[in-house]
C-alpha cells in the first residue's frame, strides 16, 4: 500500500475531526459566560426577566454542550491507532495535560452542569450560580490542558529526548505548562470562543428583534452579549498580537508564510491586503503580490517589537541569509541527518553493548536534536508550508476579527441610543455575522495547523513520519463514515437549536 | 447535600427533560456510533495492543524512525 496516501488519508481524517469537533467547542466556551453573566444579573436584581434570559441561554448552551461532547475523543483514537509514531514519541508530555482534562472535564463540568441544569429550586440561589460559572470555569479549564498539549507541538520545550525508549521524557512540567505558546495559544482560543459566544447571542436576539418578538428579552441579551463581545473582542486582539508575536519567535517559517514574505528585510510591513501572484517562486524576484496594500514599519514592530528589527523571508530561511543570521535549511537538514544517524548508532551500539560509543552517539544525538526531523527532509523547500491557504485563511481571520469589533461598537451605540429598532440592516448583519465567527476561528486553525506543515512537532517530526503505516482504503472508510456522523450531529445540533429558538424564552427547556 | 441528594436530583431531572430527551437520545446514539463502531471496527489497533512489553513498543517506533526512506 502506498505509505503517502495512507497518510494524506490520516492527515485529511485528523483534518476533518478538528473542524468538526472546533465547531462546538467555542459556542460552549462562550456561551457558558455568558449564562453565568445573565444568571448574576438575576441573583443580583431579583428580576425573573434575567431569570428567563438565563434559562433560555442555558437551553441553548446544554443543546451544544450535548451534541459537541465526546466528539473530541475520536482524536484520541486515531492519535493511537492512526499517529502510533507521534503518540509514542511524544511520550508523556501530550498523555499527562489530556489526562488532567479528562478528569477535570468528567469531574467538574458533569457534576455542576447537573445541578446548573437540573438544580433550579433544588438549591440555593448562590449555588446554583457557583455552579454556572464553575461549568464555565471547567470548560475554560478543559480548553487550557488541550491547548498546552498543541503549545507544545508548536514549540517543544521542557523535555529531553531518550534514544532508549524513543519517547520524549518531561524534564519540567512547568516548562511545558507555561509556555509562552501554549499561553498565548490558549488565551487567544478561548477568547475567539468568547466572541463566538456573543455573536451568537446578539444574533439571535437580533432575530427576535426582526420578527417583533420578546422584545425586552432580546434587547437585555443583546446588551449583554454586545458588552461582553466588545470586551472579549479586545482581549482577541491583544492575545491574537501576542500569539503573532510567538509565532515569529519560534515558527519563523509560520510567519512569514501568513504575511507572504519571501525577502526578508528591516522595517517590513504589515499587509492589509493583498492578492499573492499564482506565478512567484522561492528564490526568483518576481513580486510577491499582484496588488496590496501595506502598512510601513507595523511587522517588524509587531513581530520583533522593534521596528528596525529583520524580518526573514521564505527565501531567507530555505537558503540561508548569513548576513542576517539566518541559517539555512540545507544545513538544518544536514544537522538533522547527523541526529538520525547518531540515533541508529546509539541503537547499534546498545545491541553490541558498547557502552563507549552508546555515550558517544547520545552526545552527538543530544547537539542535534534540535533539528532531529529535518532529518526525514529531502529538499530545503519542503520546510515551507501551504502557502496560499495560510496567507488566505490568516488574512480572512483577521479581517472577521475587525469586522466584529465594529458590529460589537455599532450595536452598543444603537442599543444605548434605544433606536437598534431602527436600524433593520445593523440586526440582520448581526444574524448573518454568526456563521461568519464560525468561519473565523476555523481560519484561526488552519493557520495554525496548516501554517506548521511540513512538522507534527515543530523541528522535531514531520507528519509523514508520526504517521502509522496503515491501508489507506481502511482510513478512506472511516474518513467517510466520520463525515456522515459529524454531518449529521451537525444537521440535530442545527434543527434543535432552531426548534428551541423558534419556541423563545417562555417556552420549556 | 449528600449521595442520595444528586441521585434524586438526576432522577427528578430526566422526569421532567423537555429537549433534553431529545439530547440523550442523540448523545447515547452518538457515543454508540464512537465507542462500538469506531473504536472496535476501526481504531482497535495501537501499540498498546499490538506488544505487551514496552520495551518492543519501543523498538517498533524506533525501527520506524530509523529505517531508510528514499
Amino acid at each position: 500500500m502506498n505509505e503517502l496516501a495512507s497518510v494524506d488519508w490520516s492527515r485529511a481524517q485528523f483534518a476533518l475531526t478538528a473542524i468538526y469537533h472546533f465547531l462546538f467547542v467555542p459556542l460552549t466556551l462562550g456561551l457558558s459566560f455568558l449564562v453565568a453573566i445573565m444568571e448574576t444579573l438575576y441573583v443580583k436584581t431579583g428580576d425573573l426577566e434575567w431569570k428567563k434570559a438565563t434559562k433560555f441561554w442555558m437551553t441553548l448552551f446544554a443543546i451544544n454542550f450535548a451534541i459537541g461532547v465526546a466528539t473530541g475523543l475520536i482524536m484520541e483514537f486515531e492519535f493511537g491507532t492512526n499517529w502510533a509514531n507521534y503518540s509514542w514519541f511524544v511520550g508523556d508530555i501530550f498523555g499527562a495535560p489530556l489526562a488532567v482534562e479528562g478528569i477535570l472535564a468528567f469531574f467538574m463540568e458533569s457534576t455542576f452542569f447537573a445541578v446548573m441544569f437540573f438544580g433550579w429550586n433544588k438549591v440555593s440561589k448562590g449555588f446554583h450560580l457557583l455552579s454556572t460559572w464553575l461549568v464555565a470555569i471547567g470548560s475554560n479549564l478543559s480548553a487550557f490542558w488541550i491547548l498546552v498539549a498543541n503549545g507544545w507541538m508548536q514549540y517543544p520545550v521542557g523535555m529531553v529526548f531518550n534514544p532508549e525508549s524513543a519517547r520524549n521524557e518531561m524534564a519540567n512540567f512547568f516548562d511545558v505548562l507555561l509556555s509562552p505558546v501554549a499561553i498565548a495559544k490558549f488565551l487567544h482560543t478561548v477568547a475567539s470562543g468568547y466572541v463566538i459566544g456573543s455573536l451568537f447571542v446578539v444574533g439571535i436576539s437580533a432575530w427576535f428583534l426582526l420578527k417583533q418578538r420578546h422584545l425586552q428579552f432580546a434587547k437585555r441579551s443583546m446588551l449583554v452579549g454586545a458588552s461582553f463581545g466588545l470586551l472579549t473582542s479586545i482581549f482577541l486582539t491583544l492575545s491574537g498580537d501576542e500569539s503573532a508575536y510567538q509565532v515569529a519567535q519560534h515558527q519563523p517559517v509560520k510567519l512569514a508564510a501568513m504575511e507572504g514574505i519571501y525577502k526578508g528585510e528591516h522595517r517590513a510591513g504589515l499587509l492589509a491586503f493583498g492578492f499573492l501572484n499564482p506565478d512567484k517562486k522561492l528564490g526568483d524576484d518576481l513580486h510577491p503580490f499582484i496588488g496590496d496594500i501595506e502598512i510601513p514599519y507595523m511587522l517588524s514592530f509587531l513581530g520583533y517589537r522593534d521596528i528596525e528589527a529583520f524580518v526573514p523571508g521564505l527565501d531567507d530561511l530555505v537558503y540561508g541569509n548569513p548576513s542576517k543570521g539566518v541559517v539555512s535549511a540545507q544545513e538544518r537538514i544536514e544537522s538533522g541527518k547527523i541526529a538520525l544517524g547518531a540515533l541508529k548508532n546509539y541503537r547499534e551500539a546498545r545491541k553490541e553493548g558498547n557502552a563507549a560509543l552508546m555515550q558517544e552517539a547520545q552526545t552527538l544525538l543530544t547537539t542535534h536534536m534540535p533539528n532531529f526531523g529535518y532529518g526525514y527532509l529531502e529538499r530545503p523547500e519542503q520546510i515551507v508550508p501551504p502557502l496560499a491557504l495560510t496567507f488566505y485563511t490568516f488574512h480572512l481571520m483577521v479581517s472577521l476579527g475587525m469586522w466584529f469589533l465594529a458590529l460589537f461598537i455599532i450595536v452598543l451605540f444603537l442599543l444605548m441610543k434605544r433606536e437598534i429598532m431602527r436600524y433593520k440592516p445593523v440586526l440582520y448583519a448581526a444574524l448573518w455575522s454568526i456563521p461568519l465567527g464560525y468561519i473565523a476561528a476555523e481560519c484561526g486553525w488552519i493557520v495554525a495547523e496548516v501554517g506548521r506543515q511540513p512538522w507534527a512537532i515543530q523541528d522535531l517530526m514531520p507528519v509523514r513520519i508520526a504517521a502509522t503505516n496503515l491501508g489507506s482504503g481502511n482510513v478512506m472508510l472511516s474518513f467517510s463514515l466520520f463525515a456522515i456522523l459529524f454531518t449529521l450531529l451537525l444537521i440535530a445540533e442545527i434543527k434543535i437549536m432552531v426548534k428551541q429558538i423558534a419556541i423563545g424564552p417562555d417556552g420549556g427547556h | 447535600m449528600n449521595f442520595r441528594f444528586w441521585i434524586a436530583l438526576y432522577q427528578e431531572g430526566f422526569s421532567h427533560l423537555g429537549v433534553g430527551k431529545t439530547l440523550w437520545k442523540v448523545i447515547f446514539i452518538k457515543l454508540l456510533v464512537m465507542l462500538v463502531l469506531f473504536k472496535g471496527l476501526f481504531f482497535n489497533e495501537t501499540l498498546h495492543t499490538l506488544f505487551d512489553e514496552e520495551t518492543q513498543k519501543s523498538e517498533y517506533v524506533l525501527d520506524n524512525l530509523t529505517k531508510d526512506r528514499k
